[in-house]
């Protein structure tokens, strides 16, 4: 389809007739400026070919002027080589008209014409021609308009010929849309059961019917097992209440009584038996006893009488031997004494004797005592005298001061003479002694030191005092004199001579001293006290006797005599210890003697009313012969009952258990008459709820509903592989679907941007992302002026595949290119062009410069 | 009148309630239970029959709901001049005490519960020898004792008994004790029998009645009960059939070729015609081989049909699909509904998936096909 020419009338500002005429086959170009009615001429013809002629709507009703009128549209198209006119008048009474016209006459009107209309818009196989492809000022959103993305599926399906085929097209929407509904019914989105839907419905309804199939088993399992309860117990009762049973069980317990009275009567004689046997046991033992003892007796009272007489001699032996022993001991005791008496005698002269020796020896010694102490004590009257004399002589250390302070006072006295003034008397012949000094003569010649001075009484002459000149230093000698004559005035010593004297007079009296009290020592080492404590201690003189023996004959006599009287004792002691044992002897044989006499005594004593022994133990032996038989006789008749007696125990025991049978039977009775009252209560509640009823109809309900549930699940399963299927296939599908639009695209694309490429959405066949140089950008954020050149080259493209297909349809574009810059507009220019060579392209444009001279047909409204 | 006639019935199972029904039918198919009742006294009274022997389960279970079983006893109290004999069965056990006790207790003069093994004589010179079930299973022969039960001379000896015969099967699986012979050796004049839901002629003189009602898709056509007269002692029973059922029960196979033409094959076979369809239960079992439009087409018969019948159901478990390369074009001719078409064919006819895999796709393909063609339509 081509346009040629469009004209309007009534059309907003257009209220007289104008028209667009010579469009021509290639790049047609309406450059206006704005409001000059560009937009108003593409709305009028949007219109004309999608707004059906009875239409008011908002989009009608804007083209109607102001001044009033019914707008009114017409358009010149070629299409398969003929020439259509197509006018279309609405009006605000929804009943406007269309026309078609061609070679001069009426072709189609009123509805066919619509349908004609609407035909050529469609896909090349739905029979018509592809629709018009619209650009519209400024629009970069390519999603916003419904119509023309229906047009450009309709030109994409027509341009791929197949591909209605191919994805399924409307009939794959459709089951894909039934399929999804479907299962919409039975899932939710994530795929569960749904909520109210079948599926759920009957999982629940099979779950509620199990739930409520298993509370009725058990109800009727109980139901069933105490129905089973009573009838046992309605069948024991039965047994219990049977009257044959009732008899048996009395006879028995009536037949245990007899059996156990039987028993216990036998019981009773057995007892009398054995309590005779007894009786006749001890009878019979008591015999035995009697003659035992009677034989005993018989045989003790002769003993005794034999042992009573040897007794009896036993005794006289004994005292015999004691009137010996007392003879014997009262001899040697005589015999004792004497040489006791011997003893005392003979000892005595002994120790006078012996007195006599030691007199002697004693009065010798104290002789030799006298004269020891005599000697003592003048020595020790020598120790003591000279003791005094050491006493009062000058000690040895002050002698030494002494000599000391002397010898100073001499040594003073020459170093003052040497060093002293001295003079020298030499007289004049004559004049010996002339001169004297300090009153004595000075001696001739000799050298006379005068260290005080001098006075010298010169005959004669005068006197001469001489001075001495210098007085020494240290000490002088008259006062080292001073201090010997203080040490001996303080020594009790006139001069040092005498003190030499007294000194040694000391020395000599402590050596007399020493000697005296060494030779006291050796006589008397412990002290004259001593040796008179020996003289005292002497034994006082006695008095010499005549005739004494001497001490060796005393000591022989004595020794004698103790040896005698030893052997007297020994002799002694010996008779003494037979009169001893004699007179334990006849103790003895006295006591044995009587004992012997008592025996006889008792033995005696069982004879008392017995005559003749004898007799009486041939009494006694019949007595024991007889109870003997007699006790045979018992124990065989007792033996006799134990053996026939019946088991008392047994019969007790056999007597209660028939007893409790009874007792049991009837409590058995009363239990279960009373379980069987609570058992037809509780059966009798639930018989009434008709439980295996609605047992059996939950069974069948719940069978029906497992089968419903499987048949469902089964309906989910195969739609949800349907689904499965034609998801896949369309997805492959699309795959294939988009590309020859992309065949179309590339070369457009790469005339622009030659490195990029172009990412279309199968679903919506919008370019999604741009890829440049490795990167992919999304659509919506690439600039207004790439988004509006893409978007146009999509068009460019679809148009061209339609073009392909042997149709053509007009591309319109309105200010399609406001935020392309002039540059990049003469490109897109060029991109047309090289378009227009298979299509008819209509641009209107207000950018008067920038359009001029981009070349095709230029066009005028007039 | 020569003989001695009465009706022979079983297994009435009052109180069943056909959960597995759609609520529409179910309440009738109750009710018509319990209407057997009446149709069994009126063939007791159309055929001059005094007694109705009911050989067992009579009630569907040991608890039935006090409606039931005292409906169930008013019905029996209104046939007037009629005596019910009427034993346990396995369903209704004699050890359903609080059932029998009830049902004894209160019931009318002509209703006979013999949960006694002993004999009874019910008319002059005629005996009957009941054989009560005595649990649900008693695993045992409970008809022994009628061989060394003695009668007068001369008698008639009628057994009355439920239970599954050797060899022959019961109702219930494994619940067979009845030995064949037992007419013979308990010297028998008849053996009427229940627990078997249809007719079945055991031996000359062992009949099951099968139940007058039916109750499933495995004995057929309407329910009846035998109508029976002994002529006298050791002499051959003649018996007759007579309809007591309301409701017609139809087991169909459909067995069909990708020739067929399915929804005119399914319209031939129906049963019954007009208003008498109401009481008719069918279950078509379609089988074989079908193509895909065929398929459809079958589904939209039996839809079509299924108003008029009281019940109708199409089981096509057993029926596979054939999918003809026409029947894909018919789907699309290429593109991608054709992938998905071919996918889910070629999943139908993998055999190494499950079987329950491959029917999953075939019901996928038949959706898809529906869809396809219900658009284009």
């Amino acid at each position: 389809m081509k346009l040629r020419t469009i004209r309007l009338e009534n059309i907003r500002r257009f209220i007289d007739p104008v028209e667009i005429t010579g469009i021509g086959d290639g790049l047609n170009v309406l450059v206006a400026p704005n409001e000059h009615g560009k937009s108003t001429v593409f709305d009028a013809l949007h219109a004309v070919f999608f707004k059906q002629r009875n239409s008011w709507d908002k989009e009608v009703r804007s083209l109607k002027p102001h001044a009033g009128g019914d707008p009114t549209v017409a358009v010149e198209i070629e299409l398969a080589g003929g020439i259509y006119w197509i006018r279309k008048r609405w009006n605000s009474r929804n009943n406007g008209d269309v026309r078609i016209e061609t070679t001069g006459r009426l072709f189609k009107q009123a509805d066919e014409a619509e349908d004609w209309i609407a035909e050529i818009l469609k896909a090349p196989r739905e029979g018509g021609p592809a629709g018009l492809l619209w650009v519209r000022q400024g629009i970069t959103d390519l999603a916003n308009d419904d119509a023309a993305q229906l047009a450009r599926r309709d030109l994409l399906t027509s341009v791929a010929g197949e591909v209605e085929a191919m994805t399924g097209g409307r009939r794959m929407d459709a089951a894909m849309d039934r399929c999804r509904s479907e299962l919409e019914r039975y899932l939710t989105v994530k795929g569960r059961p749904k909520a109210g839907g079948p599926l759920k419905d009957w999982q629940d309804e099979v779950a509620d019917l199990d739930t409520e199939s298993k509370t009725l088993v058990a109800k009727s399992e109980k139901l069933r097992s105490e129905l089973d309860r009573r009838r046992a117990l309605r069948r024991e009762l039965a047994d219990l209440e049977n009257p044959n049973e009732e008899e048996g069980r009395k006879t028995r317990l009536a037949k245990a009584k007899a059996d156990h009275d039987k028993a216990s009567r036998h019981a009773e004689s057995l007892g009398r038996a054995t309590e005779h046997e007894h009786t006749k046991r001890i009878e019979a033992e008591r015999a035995k006893d009697r003659l035992t003892a009677l034989d005993r007796a018989i045989t003790e009272i002769s003993e005794a009488d034999r042992e009573d007489r040897t007794a009896k001699k036993e005794e006289q032996r004994a005292i015999k031997r004691l009137s010996l022993a007392e003879a014997a001991m009262s001899e040697s005791a005589n015999v004792h004494r004497s040489a006791l008496d011997r003893v005392k005698v003979v000892g005595d002269l002994l120790r006078r004797a012996r007195l006599a020796e030691s007199a002697a020896e004693a009065a010798r010694h104290r002789q030799d005592l006298v004269g020891k102490i005599n000697r003592a004590e003048a020595l020790q009257n020598r120790a003591n005298e000279a003791s005094a004399l050491a006493r009062r002589g000058l000690p040895e250390p002050e002698l030494a001061k002494l000599d000391k302070l002397d010898e100073s006072v001499r040594v003073l006295r020459r170093a003052r003479n040497l060093k002293a003034v001295a003079i020298a008397m030499t007289y004049a012949p004559g004049r010996l002694d002339s001169v004297s000094l300090d009153g004595r003569p000075l001696p001739e010649g000799k050298r006379m030191p005068i260290p005080d001075g001098a006075r010298l009484d010169i005959e004669a002459v005068g006197r001469l005092d001489i001075h001495p000149g210098q007085i020494p230093d240290g000490e002088t000698p008259a006062e080292a004199e001073a201090n010997l004559a203080r040490a001996l005035e303080d020594s009790g010593v006139s001069d040092i001579a005498e003190a030499r004297v007294s000194t040694q007079r000391r020395r000599e009296a402590e050596l007399d001293r020493r000697n005296a009290k060494a030779d006291l020592e050796s006589l008397a080492p412990d002290g004259i006290d001593e040796l008179r404590d020996q003289l005292a201690q002497l034994p006082e003189q006695i008095a010499d006797e005549d005739d004494l023996p001497t001490t060796k004959d005393a000591e022989q006599e004595d020794e004698k005599a103790r040896e005698a009287r030893d052997r007297a004792f020994e002799g002694y002691e010996a008779a003494r210890n037979e009169h001893s044992e004699a007179q334990a002897a006849v103790a003895r044989a006295g006591q044995a003697a009587e004992s012997a006499s008592t025996r006889k005594a008792r033995a005696a004593l069982p004879f008392s009313g017995i005559d003749d022994p004898e007799a009486e133990r041939t009494l006694r032996r019949k007595a024991l012969s007889r109870l003997r038989t007699e006790l045979a006789k018992a124990s065989r008749r007792r033996e006799e009952a134990a053996a026939t007696a019946p088991d008392l125990e047994a019969m007790a025991v056999a007597l209660e258990r028939a007893h409790s049978i009874v007792e049991e039977a009837e409590k058995r009775k009363q239990d279960i008459r009373l379980d069987l009252r609570t058992l037809d209560t509780s059966i009798g509640i639930q018989a009434g709820q008709a439980i295996d009823e609605d047992l059996a109809d939950i069974d069948v309900r719940l069978e029906a509903a497992r089968a419903s549930l499987a048949t469902i699940e089964f309906e989910v399963a195969a739609l949800k592989e349907l689904r499965a299927a034609l998801e896949t296939a369309r997805t492959s599908a699309r795959d294939r679907y988009v590309e020859p639009v992309m065949q179309e695209l590339v070369p457009l694309l790469r005339f622009f941007w030659p490195e990029a490429e172009l990412i279309v959405d199968p679903e919506t066949l919008m370019p999604k992302a741009l890829v440049r140089a490795g990167t992919e950008e999304a659509f919506d954020i690439l600039s207004k002026g790439t988004q509006e050149q893409i978007a146009l080259l999509v068009r460019l493209s679809f148009a061209r595949m339609l073009a392909k297909t042997g149709e053509t349809a007009p591309v319109i574009l309105d200010d399609a290119i406001v935020y392309t810059d002039d540059d990049r507009i003469e490109h897109m220019f060029d991109a047309l062009t090289r378009q227009a060579r298979d299509l008819q392209i209509v641009v209107f444009s207000c950018r008067q410069k920038a359009f001029r001279d981009l070349g095709g047909c230029n066009l005028h409204i007039s | 009148m020569a003989g001695f006639r009465f009706i022979h019935s079983s297994d009435l199972h009052l109180g069943r309630r056909f959960g597995n029904f759609p609520e529409g039918i179910r309440g009738r198919l109750v009710e018509a239970r319990h209407a057997a009742i009446d149709s069994l006294s009126a063939a007791a009274r159309n055929n001059g029959a005094g007694h109705v022997l009911i050989a067992g389960d009579l009630f569907d279970t040991e608890t039935p709901s006090d409606r039931v079983w005292r409906q169930a006893l008013a019905a029996m109290a209104a046939a007037e001049g009629i005596q019910w004999w009427i034993i346990p069965g396995n369903h209704d056990s004699s050890s359903a005490e609080t059932l029998w006790d009830l049902a004894r207790a209160q019931a009318p003069v002509n209703v006979h519960v013999c949960d006694v093994a002993e004999p009874v004589e019910i008319a002059p010179g005629a005996v009957l020898l009941p054989s009560p079930v005595p649990s649900r299973s008693p695993g045992r022969d409970a008809t022994e004792w009628m061989v060394g039960c003695r009668t007068p001379e001369g008698a008639l000896r009628i057994g009355l008994a439920h239970g599954g015969i050797v060899t022959f099967g019961s109702e219930d699986d494994g619940a067979e004790t009845i030995t064949p012979n037992r007419a013979t050796d308990a010297r028998l004049d008849y053996l009427a029998l229940g627990d078997w839901h249809g007719f079945m002629r055991v031996g000359e003189r062992t009949l099951y009645s099968g139940s007058p009602e039916r109750d499933r898709f495995k004995h057929l056509g309407r329910g009846i009960c035998l109508a029976v007269t002994l002529p006298g002692p050791g002499a051959e029973p003649e018996v007759t059939e007579i309809v007591t059922g309301r409701f017609d029960w139809q087991d169909i196979s459909l067995e069909l070729t990708p020739k067929h033409a399915a929804a005119e094959a399914l319209e031939n076979i129906l049963p019954g015609k007009g208003a008498a369809r109401r009481d008719t239960l069918v279950r078509i079992r379609a089988s074989g081989w079908i193509r895909l439009p065929e398929r459809m087409e079958l589904a939209r018969a039996a839809q079509k049909a299924e108003p008029e019948f009281g019940y109708l159901e199409l089981t096509d478990a057993e029926l596979k699909t054939e999918c003809a390369p026409e029947d894909l074009d018919d789907i699309a001719s290429g593109g991608a509904l054709r992938m998905a078409a071919e996918a889910l064919y070629k999943d139908a006819e993998d055999d190494a998936k499950g079987a329950e895999d491959r029917a999953v796709a075939v019901a996928a393909l038949r959706r898809l096909y529906s869809y396809v063609r219900e658009e284009t339509q």
